[in-house]
């Protein structure tokens, strides 16, 4: 589903990824984990299209990103990849329903309302369709995040510490919604905790912007 | 839909942000729509009364009488059944022969059932044709305080005795007030020769007045005017439709409402830089929300659709109040102009001015619009990745800004030149303010950078952390300080224009000044004036000046064409038109200097070149250079003379001058009158002069100094009040954009404010430290804004009437002192919700 060939990324002087070469198959649930400042969030941004690469190339689903433009680069997030954040980034004045269906009413689809609704129940937020962010739990609009990534069935999810600001009960429940992609929807995420790595597929550490290990859990399926 | 809605609560959530740029564009567009609204009303009513003003279809004005023959040929060339009639006007002196009291009046001698075209009302009704009666004239009403006779009553003009028969009391055009230098008073043509008023060189304008049978349509005439320039051909002439006549008067009042405009698109400069800074904050603050939606797809369109649509709700909202306050102002403009306005439909009720209202609030809208592009431009730069790094930064290549930027300005100074018509004159002033705007950003940055790294160790705390906050951001405290000169600029023109203009018509130069000013003397009766005057003021000063009527012919030899009638002070002077000429042998040390050549110092030698020396405004305008040959022809004679010297003529002395001055020796032999004014006379001895010289010289005009300084210092007044009136626009805009920067400073400084707090800083510390700053920022834009003034009063009164600029009045000083402590004022209450503040809050946050 993903290949990295030779990526590397520098801002100015300071080289924060050197010669990466990954690949991720689809449905694949892999967690990328290393210290502050050894390259994770900018290796996710990359992956993502949400930034150019010095060097090297990201191929998603067949389709070089690295040869799309800003607008077209956006269209393919809003057809292929869903994102979550540790800091959520919902919009703060629409409603929980409204986020979730937006990825939708981007793209004129008519069962958008219809679509959001089925993912705010099925995320366990059904009476909270109206709730503005600052009205819900972090709990929730981490929910609400994770329904908004979802609600256009990307091929990817790309999470950034998306239990990093919750705390332990919400955070299970925030991981047991994405564990429950396993084999669906092909998913990379970023984690300080170990705990969390160790349910992926397989786990890559970096360190000081190269691959420093790559292990497989089987077991974690 | 959704983006709709998203658009709108974005909007609402930044209400509180969003209503100072509301109200930056209301004051813009309310002092637009006013004073386009009162423009509109004047031109309009100068327009449907301009048949009546004219008092025909058509007309030729000539200085002396029109001739059988030329008169012949018009006719000829208009439709047959074409009535005509002839118009002279002049200024006089009107005596009342029982009492002796004087007052200057104009009159205006008809024939031919002129007016052709009704307007003019009588008391009691339909009097016109009294003025058959070869003793009656008619009277507008002034001449009762002014002189003391009404109906019934007797006045002289010159040799003649008229009896009043009626009073005017409504002629079309303006309050009969408003400029002339005394009541109108009609006789008729035949009526003027009894006066023997009308002599060789009297300065008496002459209009023959055609009406043609039928209806004809604008372009018929238009055609008929154009014909009968061809046929008569001669450049002294002047043919003109009834929307050409009265040049003088369209022309002041096209000035005035191009003046008015410009003065308004510089509110809406300011506005508009309003609106793009607070837009600027507003986008700032939603970029995460930006990043959001480019995160789930969104294009760059959908996004910009978004806060364009944002930017036409403010400025839709903005230009909606504008226009309603506007409407509201518009009521309060004519009251200020008084009778400069006081037309019938013009100072009445406000008439219906829904092209202009939609016009300002297109404008309103359009420049919010152009100038938010300015920030706009920035949106599809805006990347996802600031989800990750909010620290990522927007990469907009400068160019994109400065295309906005410039954008702007073109649309300002296109609707400059639209509304003026001129390219230099409303695309000029308004590039010429915003140079102005961008040379005090470009010199306050750069010395800001230069001196951002003092460190300032030995000032206090308040005085360093307020000096050194101005430093943080350059760009913006360049900005804010621009904006606020530019502001500043205005009010401090006004008042170096006002002083400037006020000193020499009332300060210690008034006491030098003449007290009368004496015309159409005959050279058998200046020496007789002499003695009079003589024997009623022993120490009467006099300036005897020959008064020549004259009209050039060419320059080096190329033939002077017919010229229009230039409106504008810059517009090129009509060379074809007569001109009062004299010669002197030496300069008035008072108020002439010579500023090119060489002034002659003896009378020209028998079969010498004859020598010129010319005003320099003048030759600018006319296009006139030292060394150049000009062949004047005067009355019939030609002279070829060459300009040898250019003088500044300082004209507000009300010494006799002139724009052409000849080498005395040059003009042997040329018709002549005196011209003489008057120094030395007390107000009583003025009065008595007065009367016994159109007793004795009836055909002797005296004008009164005091009286004339009196009327231009009234009009004066009236304009001066309209420019503070909308002074006050810019200032209010000014304000505005200064606490919409104070607040967001603030709002970004909260944090360290609070850190401050927690460090032990009071309230009075940090009120101090924002108290400084702000006064700092507006000494500098009031020192610029002053500087700006000043050269442009330099410019105007030293090149234009000779007098120096003066900015240190205590009325100015304490205007820009006023202007420092607003500035200081308005930082404070901007600040003081971030005083407030909870330091704990503001950190945990």
């Amino acid at each position: 589903m993903i290949q990295v060939k030779n990526l590397s990324k520098s801002y100015g002087n300071l080289q924060v990824l050197r010669d990466i070469d990954l690949s991720f198959a689809e449905g694949e649930f892999v967690s990328l984990v290393g210290p502050s400042g050894s390259g994770k969030s900018t290796l996710l941004g990359l992956l993502a299209g949400l930034d150019q690469a010095t060097s090297g190339a990201v191929t998603i689903d067949g389709q070089e990103l690295g040869r799309l433009d800003e607008e077209a680069l956006a269209r393919f997030r809003g057809a292929n990849l869903g994102f979550v954040f540790q800091a959520y980034h919902l919009i703060p004045t629409l409603t929980a329903l409204e986020n979730i269906a937006l990825p939708l009413e981007l793209k004129h689809d008519r069962e958008a309302w219809k679509r959001a609704q089925i993912w705010l129940e099925r995320v366990g937020l059904g009476d909270r369709a109206d709730h503005l962010p600052r009205q819900l739990s972090g709990g929730e609009q981490q929910r609400v995040a994770i329904a908004r990534a979802l609600v256009a069935e990307p091929k990817v999810l790309f999470a950034d510490e998306p239990t990093g600001n919750l705390d332990s009960a919400n955070g299970a429940k925030i991981l047991d919604l994405i564990l429950s992609l396993r084999g669906r929807v092909t998913t990379v995420l970023v984690t300080h905790d170990p705990a969390l790595a160790a349910r992926a597929d397989r786990t890559i550490a970096l360190k000081d912007g190269r691959i420093a290990n790559v292990s497989s859990t089987p077991s974690s399926r | 839909m959704i983006l709709a809605r998203l658009a709108l609560r974005e909007l609402l959530r930044s209400s509180g942000k969003l209503v100072l740029p509301v109200l930056c564009l209301a004051v813009a567009v309310a002092a637009h729509s006013s004073t386009k609204s009162l423009s509109a009303r004047i031109l309009d009513s100068m327009n449907r009364e301009a048949r009546a003003m004219a008092g025909g279809d058509l007309e030729i004005g000539s200085p002396r009488p029109l001739s059988s023959e030329s008169r012949a040929l018009a006719l000829a060339a208009l439709p047959p059944g074409t009535e005509t009639a002839t118009v002279k006007e002049f200024l006089s002196m009107a005596r009342d022969p029982k009492t002796d009291r004087t007052r200057m009046v104009e009159v205006r001698a008809v024939s031919g059932g002129f007016p052709f075209y009704g307007g003019v009302e009588t008391a009691p009704a339909d009097s016109l044709p009294l003025l058959e009666q070869d003793v009656v004239a008619l009277a507008q009403p002034e001449i009762t305080p002014q002189l003391g006779v009404t109906t019934g009553g007797e006045i002289r003009l010159g040799q003649a005795t008229f009896k009043i028969g009626a009073l005017v009391i409504h002629e079309p055009g303006p309050a009969p007030g408003a400029f002339a230098l005394g009541p109108r008073i009609w006789i008729s043509e035949r009526a003027l020769a009894r006066t023997k008023l009308e002599q060789t060189g009297s300065r008496i304008r002459y209009r023959t007045v055609f009406k043609i049978e039928k209806v004809a349509t604008d372009e018929q005439i238009e055609n008929w005017k154009n014909m009968i320039d061809t046929i008569l051909a001669d450049p002294g002439l002047r043919v003109r439709t009834y929307k050409e006549a009265n040049p003088q008067l369209r022309g002041f009042y096209e000035r005035l409402t191009d003046f008015l405009s410009l003065m308004s698109l510089f509110v809406f400069l300011l506005a508009g830089i309003g609106v793009a800074s607070s837009l600027q904050s507003h986008l700032r603050s939603r970029l995460a929300t930006v990043a959001i939606l480019r995160c789930v797809g969104a294009s760059s369109r959908q996004i910009l659709g978004i806060f364009l649509s944002q930017a036409v709700c403010i400025g839709a909202l903005g230009s909606a109040i504008g226009v309603a306050a506007g409407a509201l102002l518009s009521r309060a403009l004519p009251s200020l102009l008084g009778q400069l306005v006081d037309f019938p439909s013009v100072s009445g009720a406000v008439a219906s001015s829904g092209m202009v209202y939609i016009f300002s609030f297109g404008l309103g809208l359009a420049i919010t619009l152009l100038f938010s592009a300015v920030s706009l431009v920035e949106l599809p730069d805006v990347r996802p990745l600031r989800l990750l790094r909010p620290e990522d930064g927007i990469a907009t290549p400068g160019w994109k800004k400065i295309v906005a930027g410039a954008a702007s300005v073109l649309l300002l100074m296109a609707v400059g030149t639209v509304e003026t018509g001129s390219i230099a004159y409303g695309g000029g002033t308004v590039a010429g303010i915003v140079a102005f705007g961008a040379l005090v950003f470009g010199v306050i940055f750069a010395l800001l950078t230069a001196s951002s790294r003092f460190r300032l160790l030995q000032l206090p705390f308040a005085l360093r952390y307020g000096t050194k906050n101005l430093f943080r951001s350059r760009a913006q405290s360049s900005l804010t300080i621009a904006v606020l000169s530019l502001g500043i600029l205005l009010l401090a023109s006004v008042q170096v224009l006002r002083g400037g203009m006020l000193g020499e018509l009332t300060g210690a130069q008034a006491s030098l000044r003449p007290q009368l000013f004496l015309i159409d003397i005959g050279d058998e009766q200046r020496a007789g004036v002499e003695k009079l005057l003589h024997g009623i003021s022993r120490p009467a000063r006099f300036n005897w000046n020959k008064l020549i009527r004259a009209r050039m012919k060419s320059v080096n030899g190329e033939a002077v064409k017919r010229e229009p009638d230039g409106n504008r002070d810059d517009a090129p002077a009509n060379r074809s038109r007569e001109y009062n000429l004299s010669e002197r042998e030496s300069l008035y040390a008072e108020a002439e200097s010579v500023v090119g050549g060489k002034f002659w110092s003896a009378p020209l030698a028998p079969g010498g070149v004859p020598e010129v020396s010319v005003a320099d405004t003048f030759a600018d305008r006319a296009g006139i250079k030292l060394n150049d040959r000009i062949l004047f022809e005067i009355q019939g004679v030609e002279i070829t003379a060459r300009v040898t010297s250019l003088r500044r003529v300082r004209w507000s002395t009300f010494q006799p001058n002139f724009m052409v001055l000849f080498r005395p020796g040059s003009l042997e032999g040329a018709p002549f009158q005196w011209i003489t004014s008057v120094g030395g006379v007390s107000p009583a001895e003025k009065s008595r002069a007065q009367s016994e010289l159109v007793r004795d010289y009836p055909t002797v005009t005296a004008i009164d100094i005091d009286e004339v300084t009196g009327r231009l210092l009234d009009v004066a007044g009236r304009l001066e009040a309209v420019v503070k009136f909308l002074s006050a626009f810019t200032l209010a805009a000014g304000l505005l954009i200064l606490a919409m920067m104070a607040i967001e400073n603030a709002r970004a400084r909260s944090p360290e404010i609070a850190l401050l707090k927690v460090l032990g800083g009071t309230r009075s510390d940090l009120a101090a430290a924002v108290g400084w700053e702000f006064t700092l920022l507006g000494a500098v834009a009031a020192f610029a804004g002053a500087l700006g003034a000043l050269a442009l009063g330099y410019g105007i009164l030293r090149n234009r009437f000779g007098v120096e600029p003066n900015l240190l009045t205590p009325e100015a000083l304490g205007l820009l002192a006023l202007l420092v402590l607003g500035s200081a004022f308005t930082g404070l209450i901007a600040s003081l919700r971030v005083f407030r503040v909870k330091p704990l809050e503001t950190l945990r946050s």
